[in-house]
């Protein structure tokens, strides 16, 4: 099965790593789409399907928090899962964020395996 | 610190004091602002050679291959990365928010930028400097050319 | 079976079943264990150090001994026999602090982060491992099943099962 994702985050070089960690994991992508805030990943998820979305919280404009809020409202968007990658570790942050529908939270600083697991556990385990 | 540069830069980084004397090099320098309780500005110093290599590991690429814009930008994530992981670690009653890290250009690049409270370690290809200032804030690009 | 034994600054590529690849004694040094499934090709290297620029003219005589020589080299010897980099499951033993909890230069831990990163710049992500602390391991990886053992602290304990047979014998 050949997977679409969205990864947002306002840093260009967070978003090379993550999409390196994704195709490493065995993931087939036909599609990993980028976008630097919110806003623009929004309005991106108005024209393209995905099957998961990776965000980070604390970008500029409309941050991760925010997209949480917007996806959940959205009838159709809301089921796409969506995995939180910040550098937040805060008990309180992460329980809110799960609270506003984030279905897995990855901590930075992070080990590459960590964000595959957490992949596996929301897409399951990519076959041959 | 050093987890940020364990984990995601696979960086042993060692304890070094600072000095006022280590010969200053081209470096990068990398500054963000936060809010929260208390509010503050993170300074990170890293010489020039050192985030070119850093820059390729953390890419999966060779250092030869890694262009400066690169290199500057996983240097203002590994600022990011840094002060987030310092902000978690202070107890506090509000939540900090991390602005944009930005480069800082010309003259005020170097070490001796750092201020507050100071950490230097030793990346195996150069010294990285990190600092938190509490309290104190600095104008972003867009405040200073606005001014 | 076949046991072929992964010696110090050594590695070795299985590609008949009924082969077993071994290593002992991992300290400070690290035992990387690859094995494509789909082709029932397997290798392990058995490195010291982390960088052979501290000694070219060795890395150039024994490219195993040092991890940055070693294990591109085990990659191309395992995709030589028609494994694919891609498909790879990769595990690691080893980097334990063998002299001193509280060592200075700590080689085991300064091995295991040249092993993640040159893995990452190589496009493999570990399956598994069983790293640090401070007691001596041995790992055993079969290549007509894929199973992987590992012995630590005179207990043995079984790190990936059987994988299923495909096709015929």
């Amino acid at each position: 099965m050949a997977y679409r994702v969205l990864i947002t985050d306002d840093s260009p070089a967070m978003r090379s790593f993550v999409r390196r960690v994704i195709e490493l994991s065995g993931f087939e992508l036909s599609h990993c789409f980028e976008a630097g805030d919110g806003e623009e990943a929004m309005s991106l998820l108005q024209r393209e399907w995905v099957d998961a979305i990776l965000t980070d919280i604390n970008m500029p404009g409309v941050d991760g928090e925010e997209l949480l809020r917007r996806l959940a409202a959205d009838e159709m968007l809301r089921s796409v899962p969506a995995i939180v990658i910040s550098t937040d570790a805060t008990e309180n942050r992460i329980s809110r964020l799960l609270a506003l529908g984030a279905r897995g939270y990855v901590t930075k600083p992070f080990r590459p395996e960590t964000l595959r697991a957490e992949l596996e556990r929301i897409l399951g385990v990519p076959v041959d | 610190m050093v987890e940020v540069l364990e984990k995601m830069f696979f960086i042993e980084a060692s304890a070094e004091t600072p000095s006022g004397d280590a010969a200053e090099c081209p470096s990068v320098l990398v500054e963000l602002n936060f809010d929260g309780d208390p509010p503050g500005i993170f300074r990170m110093s890293l010489a020039r050679a050192a985030a070119a290599l850093i820059a390729g590991d953390f890419l999966g690429e060779d250092a030869e291959s890694v262009t400066g814009h690169q290199v500057d930008e996983v240097a203002k994530e590994l600022a990011n990365m840094i002060c987030g992981a310092v902000l978690s670690r202070i107890e506090s009653s509000a939540t900090f928010r991390l602005a944009a890290p930005n480069l800082v250009e010309g003259d005020l690049a170097s070490r001796s930028a750092i201020a507050g409270t100071v950490c230097a370690v030793e990346t195996g290809s150069g010294i990285l400097t990190a600092g938190i200032d509490i309290g104190t804030r600095v104008c972003s690009p867009t405040e200073r050319s606005a001014s | 079976m076949e046991q072929i034994i992964v010696g110090v600054a050594d590695c070795r590529v299985g590609h008949a079943p009924g082969q077993v690849l071994a290593t002992f004694a991992l300290g400070s040094c690290i035992g990387l264990s690859v094995y494509d499934p789909k082709v029932a090709v397997g290798g392990m290297l058995h490195y010291m150090l982390p960088d052979s620029t501290i000694d070219p003219a060795r890395s150039r005589e024994n490219p195993y001994m040092f991890a940055d020589t070693g294990i591109p080299k085990l990659v191309e010897q395992v995709c030589g026999f028609g494994a694919s980099r891609r498909r790879l499951i990769a595990h690691a033993a080893g980097g334990a602090s063998m002299m001193d909890p509280q060592a200075v230069f700590d080689i085991g831990k300064r091995n295991y982060l040249a092993l993640r990163k040159i893995l990452w710049k190589a496009g493999i992500l570990l399956a598994g491992e069983s790293v640090g602390g401070t007691n001596s391991r041995t790992i055993r990886l079969e290549i007509g099943s894929g199973r992987l053992w590992l012995q630590e602290n005179g207990k043995q304990k079984e790190l990936v099962p059987s994988f299923p047979q495909k096709g015929g014998n």
